[in-house]
C-alpha cells in the first residue's frame, strides 16, 4: 500500500515529464512561428474583413462581382494541376532510378535535383529564355539535326511556363517519391518475379501501390506551392499568362490596394489550407514510422497517422485494368526507357547552368548569348561596387544567422516529431511545413503590417525572423528524413553501456547526424539568401539584402552582373558541400544507413 | 594640329565663360544658399547606370557641399512605399515615384509639402514642360516611344503606332508594357493612336476602343513587358522586331553597341517626380537635397551619364548639343511628342476608383477572356 502510494505520484511525474519533453522541444519553433507567421496571417485575414476600421465584406463582394477573378483562379488551378502531372510523370522514373543507385550516387543525384532551388529565379529564367528562344541552342540543334524545319516556339507561352516551373518544383516531387521508393523492399518485387510475375507486373502490383503515399504527398506539395508562383510565369509566360499570385502582388506592390490584396490572399490561403487538410495524412506520411516493407493492410496501423484511406484503393482499382494492358508493352522497353527519361530529366535540371556560367565571364556590356568574348570584367565590377559588397555581406551574415536559428529551432522540433507521440503531432508538422506552400508575398505583407509601427521595419532582426520562418521548414523536413534513416541501435548501445541520454545525444546522435545538420543549414541559408520578396517590405538603410540590389539593377538594365552572382553562389555552395563531405570523412562511424543496406 | 588644340581650348574657355556668365546672372549667394547640415538623408537610388548618374551628379557633391550624408537605397515598388508611410516608418526620406502615381500619394495624404526655401528662384521658374507642385519636384523626363530592330528595318522603319500594329508591313513579333502598369506603360494610349485617334484628342481614353485595338495586336504580342530592361533586351535577342520602350534604356544599349532604332513620333513624354514622404525624420535635409538636385548645373552633369531629360530647362544650356539632341525634350523631339495626361489617369470615377485602377481591373478582365 505504502509502495503504491509512493509509486503513483512518481509514475505520474515521469509520465508528465515524458509529455513535457516534446512540448519543450517544440516550444521555441512554435513561439517563433506564432510571432512571425500565424498571428500576422490571422491579422491579415481580419484586415480583409474590415474597411476603415469597421467590419465589411466589401473586398469580398468586389471579388465576387469580378468575373475576371474566377477565371484567373481557374487558370491558376489548371496550371498548377498540369505542372503537378508533368512533375509526377518525369519525377517518378527519376526517383525510381535514384532509388536503385548506391547511397553515395543517390545523394549526388538528389543534390542535382535540388540545384534549381539554389539559383536565383531571375538568372534561371533568363537562362531558359536563352535556351528556348527561336534562335537559341535547342532550336539550333533540332534544326541542324533536321528534326524540325522551322524553330519551335518554346518560350513566352505555356510551354515556357511549364518548363520553368517543373524545373523548380521537381525536387518537391522527387524527394517524397524517393523516400517511399527507397523504403520499398526490393525483395518483394523479386519475390513476385520469382513466383512468375513479369517485372512490369511486379512493378505495377507491388512497387507502384506501395509508392502511392509518396505520389500523393508529392502531388499535393507541388500543386499547392504552384498556386503561389508569379515571377517565373511572369517572365516566361506569353501574353495570356496571368495568375492569382500576379494579381495579389500587383495589388500589394503597385496599386497599394491592401484590402483587396488581403481578401485575395485570404481566399488563396484558405484554398491551400483546405487542400492541405484533405491530404494531411499523406503529407504527414514522412512522420509515419511503419517500415514500408510491404503493403500493410490498410486500417491496421497503430501509429494513428495512417488511417483508412479509400482513395488510394480506388485509384489502384481504376489503374488496374489499363495497367495490365500496358504492362506487356512496358516490359520490353522498361529498362532503357527508364534511364533515358531519368537522364533527360537530369539534363533539364542542369541545362540552365550551362548558360549561366559562360554568361558570368562575358565581356559584353549587356546580356547576350553566346558571349562575344570572355573576361573577368563583371567580377571586377562587382568587387569594386561597395553598395553590392555591403549588400552581399548583409545577406551572408543574416541568411547565415537565420540558417543557424532555423537549425536551432528546427532540429529539436524534428526530434519531437519523430521520437515522441502526442496528440498535436500532425497539426504541428503541417504548421511547420506550411511556409513552403503559402505564397511568400502573402507572408511578407502580413508580417509587414504586423511589424508596422515598431522599430523592426528596416531592422536586420526582421530579416532574421522572416528568413528563419521560410528556412525552418526545410530544416524540419531534412532533419525528419535524417532521423528516420538513423539507426537507433547505436544510441541503445551507448545507453546500455551506461551513457546518460544527454551524453548519448552529444557523443553519438549529433555527431552521426552532422551531415544531415549541414544539409539542413545549407537549405535554410539558401532560402534566405535568395529571398527577394521580404526585402521589398522589410529593408531599410541599415538592412539591404543583395537580391534587392539585383532587382534594382535588373529592372532597368540586365547585365551579366547577375550571372556573376549566380556563379559566386555556386562557388559558395560547392565550398559548403566540400565542407559537408569533409565532415563526412573525418567523423568515423558515419552513415549508419549504409550499414543497413550494404 | 595646333589649330585643333586651340579650337578645343577655345571651346573650353567658351564653356567656362558660359558657365561664369550663367553664374553671374544669379548672384553667388543664390548658389551658396544651401547651408551646411548634419545627419543624413535616405534617398532612392534606382540602381544601374541611373543610380550611378545620381551618385556622381547629386549624392557625392551634395555630401561635399553640405556635410549631410546621403544613404542611397534600392527600389521598392510604389505599393510597398505606400505601406511604409502608412506604417509610420517611411522607406526613404526622399524618393522618386512615377508622375502618374504621385497624385494618389497626394490624395491619400502620404507626402510632405515641399519647402522651397532652399531653392534658387531661377531654377524653380525654369522647370518645363512639367512644373514643380506643392508636393512634387519633377526628377526626370523620359519618353515611352516606338523602338524597333534597326538591323531588320533599315530603309523603311515603323514610324507610328499604326505601323507597330501592322505586322504585314513590318513583320515580326511585338511587345508592349503590361496594362497592369496602367499610366506607366502608355499601352492604352498607344492602342488608341494605332486605331487612328489623334494624339491631341486621346483623353478621356475610350476604353472599349482601346481594348478592341489591343485585341487586334495581341496575336502578334510575344509577351507584355514588365520592367524597362525587357523590351530592349528582346530586340537585342531578336525575339521581337518592334514595340514600346523607354528612351533612356534604348540609348544606353545603343551606346554599348546595340542596334535599336526608334522614332520620337507619337512618343509619350512621361516623368518621375521627387517626393518627401510623410513621417520622415530628415525633412529639412530632404528639402536641401531637392534644392541641390534642382540646380541647372547638377542636372546637366546628370545628363552626361544617362539620357533622361532634365526637368530644369536651364540645364540644356550646359549640355553639349550632340548630347542634348538625344534627349526627349530637345526641340525637335519635343514637337513630335505629347505629355501624358496624368490628371486623367488619377481622375476618380463614379465607382470611387481612379482611372489607374479602372485600367487594371479592365485589363485583368480582358486578359482572362472575361471582358
Amino acid at each position: 500500500m505504502a509502495d503504491a502510494s509512493v509509486a503513483m505520484p512518481r509514475r505520474g511525474y515521469t509520465l508528465g515529464r515524458a509529455r513535457l519533453v516534446p512540448v519543450l522541444l517544440l516550444l521555441p519553433i512554435v513561439i517563433v512561428f506564432s510571432v512571425g507567421y500565424v498571428v500576422p496571417l490571422a491579422q491579415l485575414v481580419l484586415k480583409s474583413l474590415q474597411l476603415d476600421g469597421a467590419w465589411s465584406l466589401k473586398s469580398y463582394i468586389e471579388i465576387a462581382n469580378s468575373p475576371a477573378f474566377l477565371w484567373i483562379v481557374l487558370r491558376t488551378l489548371a496550371l498548377a494541376a498540369t505542372v503537378t502531372i508533368i512533375c509526377l510523370l518525369i519525377a517518378y522514373p527519376l526517383a525510381y532510378a535514384i532509388s536503385k543507385c548506391p547511397p553515395r550516387a543517390a545523394a549526388l543525384l538528389l543534390l542535382i535535383v535540388t540545384l534549381p532551388y539554389l539559383t536565383s529565379v531571375l538568372i534561371r529564367t533568363y537562362a531558359w529564355i536563352v535556351l528556348l528562344s527561336p534562335n537559341g541552342p535547342i532550336n539550333q540543334l533540332f534544326l541542324r539535326l533536321g528534326l524540325i524545319s522551322e524553330p519551335l516556339q518554346m518560350v513566352f507561352n505555356s510551354i515556357g511556363v511549364y518548363i520553368g516551373m517543373v524545373q523548380v518544383q521537381l525536387p518537391l516531387m522527387v524527394f517524397p517519391l524517393y523516400a517511399v521508393l527507397a523504403r520499398v523492399n526490393p525483395s518483394l518485387a523479386k519475390a513476385a518475379q520469382s513466383l512468375g510475375s513479369p517485372p512490369t507486373d511486379a512493378f505495377l502490383r507491388v512497387t507502384l501501390p506501395s509508392s502511392m503515399p509518396g505520389v500523393i504527398s508529392g502531388c499535393t506539395l507541388v500543386f499547392l506551392s504552384s498556386l503561389g508562383f508569379y515571377i517565373t510565369p511572369e517572365l516566361l509566360g506569353g501574353p495570356d499568362s496571368y495568375l492569382i499570385a500576379q494579381g495579389i502582388s500587383l495589388r500589394v506592390l503597385i496599386l497599394g490596394d491592401f484590402g483587396e490584396a488581403a481578401a485575395q490572399s485570404s481566399i488563396l490561403m484558405l484554398t491551400v489550407i483546405a487542400v492541405f487538410l484533405i491530404f494531411r495524412q499523406r503529407i504527414a506520411e514522412e512522420l509515419d514510422d511503419r517500415p514500408h516493407n510491404n503493403l500493410s493492410p490498410i486500417g491496421t496501423s497503430t501509429s494513428g497517422l495512417s488511417t483508412q484511406w479509400p482513395i488510394q484503393e480506388r485509384l489502384t482499382a481504376i489503374l488496374h485494368g489499363p495497367s495490365l494492358k500496358l504492362h506487356e508493352a512496358l516490359t520490353v522497353i522498361r529498362g532503357p526507357f527508364l534511364y533515358v527519361i531519368a537522364a533527360l530529366t537530369l539534363l533539364l535540371l542542369i541545362l540552365p547552368f550551362v548558360i549561366v556560367i559562360p554568361l558570368a565571364f562575358s565581356d559584353a556590356p549587356y546580356l547576350t548569348f553566346p558571349p562575344p568574348g570572355y573576361s573577368l570584367r563583371w567580377f571586377s565590377s562587382l568587387l569594386r561596387n561597395t553598395q553590392w559588397l555591403d549588400a552581399l555581406s548583409f545577406s551572408l551574415r543574416w541568411a547565415g544567422l537565420s540558417a543557424l536559428l532555423s537549425v536551432a529551432i528546427g532540429v529539436p522540433a524534428a526530434f519531437a516529431l519523430v521520437r515522441y507521440r502526442f496528440a498535436a503531432r500532425v497539426p504541428v508538422y503541417l504548421l511547420l511545413i506550411s511556409p513552403l506552400i503559402v505564397p511568400h508575398v502573402v507572408i511578407a505583407v502580413s508580417l509587414f503590417f504586423a511589424l508596422a509601427g515598431s522599430s523592426l521595419i528596416g531592422n536586420p532582426l526582421a530579416f532574421a525572423l522572416s528568413y528563419t520562418i521560410i528556412g525552418a521548414p526545410y530544416t524540419v523536413v531534412v532533419m525528419i528524413a535524417g532521423l528516420k534513416r538513423f539507426n537507433r541501435t547505436l544510441e541503445l548501445a551507448a545507453a546500455s553501456l551506461g551513457s546518460s541520454p544527454l551524453v548519448t545525444l552529444r557523443t553519438v546522435t549529433l555527431p552521426l547526424l552532422l551531415p544531415t545538420l549541414a544539409s539542413a543549414a545549407i537549405f535554410a541559408f539558401i532560402v534566405g539568401f535568395d529571398d527577394v520578396v521580404f526585402g521589398l517590405f522589410l529593408s531599410g538603410p541599415t538592412a539591404t539584402p543583395l537580391p534587392m540590389r539585383m532587382w534594382d539593377n535588373i529592372r532597368l538594365e540586365i547585365s551579366p552582373q547577375i550571372a556573376v552572382i549566380a556563379v559566386l553562389f555556386l562557388i559558395v555552395l560547392a565550398l559548403l558541400l566540400l565542407l559537408r563531405l569533409f565532415v563526412n570523412a573525418v567523423v568515423p562511424g558515419r552513415r549508419p544507413q549504409e550499414g543497413v543496406h550494404p | 594640329m595646333v589649330d585643333v588644340v586651340r579650337r578645343k581650348l577655345l571651346r573650353g574657355t567658351a564653356l567656362a565663360g558660359g558657365l561664369a556668365a550663367a553664374r553671374s546672372l544669379f548672384p553667388a549667394p543664390a548658389l551658396a544658399q544651401i547651408p551646411k547640415g548634419t545627419g543624413e538623408v535616405v534617398v532612392y537610388d534606382g540602381g544601374g547606370s541611373w543610380g550611378e548618374a545620381k551618385r556622381i551628379a547629386y549624392f557625392e557633391p551634395f555630401e561635399k557641399e553640405t556635410g549631410i550624408k546621403v544613404i542611397a537605397q534600392p527600389r521598392t515598388d510604389t505599393g510597398a512605399v505606400r505601406a511604409s508611410v502608412l506604417a509610420g516608418a517611411p522607406r526613404y526620406d526622399v524618393t522618386i515615384i512615377p508622375g502618374g502615381k504621385a497624385p494618389t500619394f497626394e490624395r491619400d495624404n502620404l507626402l510632405l509639402p515641399i519647402d522651397y526655401g532652399y531653392f534658387d528662384k531661377a531654377d524653380l521658374d525654369a522647370f518645363s514642360p512639367v512644373k514643380v507642385g506643392k508636393f512634387t519636384v519633377p526628377a526626370i523626363i523620359y519618353s515611352l516611344f516606338i523602338a524597333y530592330d534597326a538591323s531588320k528595318f533599315t530603309s523603311d522603319a515603323p514610324n507610328s503606332w499604326a505601323d507597330v500594329w501592322d505586322t504585314q508591313k513590318f513583320a515580326g513579333r511585338r511587345s508592349l508594357m503590361a496594362g497592369t502598369w496602367a499610366s506607366d506603360g502608355g499601352t492604352f494610349e498607344a492602342a488608341l493612336m494605332a486605331d487612328g485617334v489623334d494624339p491631341a484628342k486621346l483623353y478621356p481614353l475610350d476604353w472599349d476602343r482601346a481594348f478592341k485595338s489591343l485585341s487586334r495586336v495581341k496575336p502578334n504580342i510575344l509577351k507584355w513587358w514588365n520592367t524597362g530592361a525587357e523590351a530592349p533586351q528582346m530586340i537585342i535577342d531578336k525575339l521581337i522586331t518592334a514595340g514600346s520602350a523607354w528612351n533612356g534604356r534604348v540609348s544606353a544599349a545603343n551606346e554599348q553597341g546595340a542596334k535599336i532604332g526608334y522614332t520620337w513620333n507619337q512618343g509619350m513624354l512621361q516623368y518621375d517626380t521627387w517626393v518627401v514622404l510623410k513621417g520622415t525624420k530628415n525633412a529639412d535635409n530632404a528639402f536641401k537635397f531637392l534644392a541641390f538636385s534642382a540646380r541647372a548645373e547638377n542636372q546637366a552633369k546628370f545628363v552626361q551619364h544617362i539620357l533622361y531629360a532634365p526637368p530644369n530647362s536651364r540645364a540644356f544650356d550646359l549640355v553639349p548639343s550632340e548630347r542634348a539632341k538625344l534627349l526627349p525634350t530637345s526641340p525637335e523631339a519635343r514637337k513630335l511628342q505629347f505629355v501624358q495626361d496624368y490628371e486623367f489617369w488619377n481622375t476618380v470615377g463614379a465607382n470611387g476608383k481612379a482611372n489607374n485602377e479602372v485600367a487594371v481591373a479592365q485589363w485583368e478582365r480582358w486578359i482572362s477572356g472575361a471582358r
